[in-house]
C-alpha cells in the first residue's frame, strides 16, 4: 500500500500496478473502512487506488496515514455476492454484425458468450452511474470504431477493445453497440445510480417486445430489478 | 413568487454553490462555483453563509427584477449597471421591481458572481443546487440560463448594507507535485516555463499550451480518481488542468495538482492568459489553505459610509454618504 498527497486536502492510496479481483477486494475493504474515519469527506474507489478527501481542520495527512495503515490488520472479508440482472435486447445492437465479423463468431455465439458470465463492477466513475466492468471473454474483444458516433443512446451496451460496458447517459462514444437495456443506470428523476462498486452484473437477453414492456414498467416505477445473492 | 426574469442570458450562466463533495464514488463530479472565494464573499454581502449564486462566464446576464431584494456582485469585472447606471461590486446593492441589471463588458477576469438575498427556487441533486449541464442536473432545469427564464424565490430576508474592501489575491498558481510525477523525464520543467491558456476552457478543464512535458514511457495509466486541480498530461505533452465538472476517473498520467485555494484564481484565467506555476510542498499548501479559511472567517463587512437621518417636509429619510 502506497500513499501520496495529492493536494492539501486529498490523498491517493494505491495498492498495485495491475487490475485483479484480489486488488479489488482490498480497495473495497479500504473504501468501507476509510468512510468511517473522522474527518474523511469523500472516498473514490477505482481499480487499484482510492482518492480520499479530508477536512484539514479535523485531521491531517500524517494522522490519516496512521489511520489508514491500520486497515492492513483487518481481514479482507468477502461479502455476499450480489448479481444484478440486466435485460438486454441484442436485436438493437447496431454493431453486432461488426463484432461478429471481427471475432469470427456468429451473432448468436457473441450473444451467448456475452450473456454467459458475470461481470464485476470494479468502480463507478467517469460519468454518473457508468460501471467499469471486468470479466469479458477476450474472444469478444473488438476495436473501437475509427470514427466515434456523436451520440449514443442511454442504455446502450457496448464492446470497446477488451472492455464491455453500458452507457448510462446519451454521450458521444466509439464502442461497438451490441444491444440496449431498458434499465436506467442513472435515473435523472430521482438522481439514483443502479449499480454499486463490488456488485456483479449478468446480461439477460430479451426480445424487442419484452424490451418495450420493461421500458414501460421502468417509466411507471413498476419494474422490479432481479437480484441474485450467493 | 417570481424573483427575476432573464432578459439576456449571457454566454454561459449557471447557478452554482459549494458543490457536491461526497458522491464521487457514484460518478458525480464535485461541481460548484469555479471561484469559491468570490461566491462566499458575494453571499456574505447579502447576509448569507451559503447559497446558490449565478456564475456568469465571459459575458454577463441581464436580469429584470420582479420584487425587491439585495444582490452583490463579485469576481471578474464586467462593469455592472442597474437601470443603465454603474453600480459598485463587492457591496450590497438593493434592487426594486422593474430594475434591470446589465453588464457593459468584461474588463478583467473571466467569471462573475451574483448572490441574491432571497432563496431561489432551484433543483437540488445530491445535496447541492449546482448545475451540472452534462447530465442536466441541479440549478435551473439543469442547464445554462436562456432568454425569458423566470426564476422564482421561496423565501426572503433583507440584509443590512455591507461592503468588502477586496481582499488581496496574489496571482500565483501553486502546484504540489504528486500522482505519477516520477513518470516524467523532468517534472520540474512545469515550474520553469510560462504556459498559455488555450481556447479549450470550460467548467470541465483547461488545456494549456507551452513547453512539452515528456513522459519516460507511457502517457496512459490504469484509470484512477482525479480531483479538481489535477494536471493530466496526455501523449502530446501539453498539460490539461481538470476542473470542478471533470469526470471522477481519468486515464492519463498526472504530474501533480493545483492547490485548492488557487483554483479560484485559475477560474479567472481566460483563453490567451499566461500562467506560471509555483512549487509548494504539502506543509506550505496546508498553511495556505488554513490562512485562507481564517481570512474568510474574519472578513470585515464594513459600512464606511456616513449616516444621517434627515427630515424633509415631515418625511424622514435615511441618507448614506460614501467617500470616494
Amino acid at each position: 500500500m502506497n500513499l501520496t498527497a495529492i493536494n492539501e486536502e486529498s490523498l491517493l492510496v494505491k495498492f498495485s500496478d495491475d487490475i485483479s479481483e484480489d486488488i479489488h477486494l482490498k480497495v473495497k475493504n479500504m473504501y468501507r473502512y476509510a468512510l468511517k474515519i473522522d474527518g474523511v469527506l469523500s472516498v473514490v474507489p477505482s481499480y487499484n487506488s482510492l482518492m480520499i478527501y479530508y477536512d484539514i481542520m479535523t485531521t491531517d495527512y500524517d494522522k490519516l496515514t496512521v489511520d489508514l495503515k491500520k486497515v492492513k490488520n483487518h481481514q479482507v472479508i468477502q461479502s455476499e455476492k450480489r448479481i444484478i440482472k440486466i435485460p438486454v435486447c441484442y436485436e438493437m445492437g447496431i454493431d453486432l454484425k461488426r463484432v461478429s465479423d471481427h471475432t469470427g463468431l456468429s451473432e448468436k455465439a457473441v450473444i451467448s458468450n456475452h450473456t454467459g458470465r458475470d461481470y464485476l463492477v470494479y468502480m463507478i466513475g467517469f460519468a454518473p452511474g457508468f460501471p467499469y466492468l471486468g470479466g469479458m471473454d477476450a474472444k469478444l474483444a473488438t476495436p473501437r470504431l475509427e470514427v466515434p458516433r456523436t451520440k449514443i443512446e442511454a442504455g446502450s451496451v457496448g464492446i470497446g477493445g477488451e472492455q464491455t460496458g453500458i452507457y448510462p447517459l446519451p454521450t458521444p462514444g466509439g464502442w461497438n453497440i451490441i444491444g440496449k437495456t431498458p434499465l436506467k443506470l442513472y435515473d435523472q428523476n430521482n438522481s439514483q445510480t443502479l449499480l454499486k462498486m463490488g456488485e456483479y452484473i449478468r446480461f439477460v437477453p430479451v426480445s424487442k417486445d419484452e424490451y418495450y414492456k420493461i421500458e414501460n414498467e421502468v417509466l411507471e416505477n413498476k419494474y422490479e430489478i432481479e437480484v441474485v445473492s450467493c | 413568487m417570481l424573483g427575476f426574469v432573464v432578459k439576456h442570458p449571457g454566454l454561459f450562466s449557471t447557478f452554482q454553490d459549494e458543490g457536491r463533495l461526497g458522491y464521487q464514488s457514484e460518478g458525480m463530479p464535485i461541481s460548484g462555483a469555479m471561484d469559491q472565494e468570490s461566491m462566499i464573499l458575494a453571499n456574505k454581502l447579502v447576509g448569507k453563509e451559503q447559497g446558490a449564486v449565478l456564475e456568469m462566464t465571459f459575458m454577463g446576464s441581464s436580469l429584470e427584477f420582479s420584487k425587491n431584494m439585495a444582490i452583490a456582485i463579485t469576481g471578474a469585472h464586467m462593469q455592472p449597471m442597474v437601470n443603465n447606471k454603474d453600480i459598485a461590486m463587492y457591496q450590497t446593492v438593493f434592487v426594486y421591481p422593474g430594475d434591470i441589471l446589465t453588464f457593459k463588458g468584461l474588463l478583467s477576469g473571466f467569471r462573475t458572481y451574483i448572490a441574491f438575498s432571497d432563496t431561489l427556487e432551484l433543483d437540488e441533486v445530491y445535496n447541492s443546487k449546482s448545475t451540472y449541464v452534462k447530465i442536466g442536473a441541479g440549478g435551473y432545469k439543469g442547464r445554462k440560463l436562456e432568454k425569458n427564464d423566470e426564476i422564482c424565490v421561496i423565501s426572503n430576508t433583507l440584509p443590512l448594507f455591507a461592503q468588502i474592501k477586496k481582499i488581496h489575491r496574489d496571482d500565483e498558481i501553486r502546484v504540489l507535485l504528486g500522482y505519477e510525477f516520477e513518470q516524467f523525464k523532468m517534472p520540474e520543467s512545469i515550474f520553469n516555463h510560462v504556459y498559455k491558456v488555450s481556447n479549450e476552457v470550460d467548467r470541465m478543464g483547461m488545456r494549456l499550451e507551452g513547453e512539452k512535458l515528456e513522459h519516460i514511457e507511457s502517457a496512459d495509466i490504469i484509470s484512477s480518481p482525479i480531483i479538481p486541480g489535477a494536471i493530466q498530461v496526455p501523449k502530446s505533452g501539453q498539460p490539461m488542468i481538470l476542473l470542478r465538472d471533470a469526470g471522477t476517473i481519468g486515464g492519463y498520467t498526472r504530474i501533480g495538482a493545483v492547490i485548492s485555494c488557487d483554483l479560484d484564481r485559475l477560474a479567472q484565467k481566460k483563453p490567451g492568459d499566461s500562467i506560471r506555476f509555483k512549487a509548494v510542498n504539502l506543509e506550505e499548501a496546508v498553511q495556505i489553505k488554513k490562512k485562507w479559511l481564517k481570512t474568510l472567517r474574519n472578513i470585515n463587512l464594513s459600512d464606511d459610509r456616513r449616516h444621517f437621518s434627515v427630515v424633509v417636509n415631515g418625511v424622514s429619510y435615511e441618507v448614506y454618504v460614501e467617500e470616494k
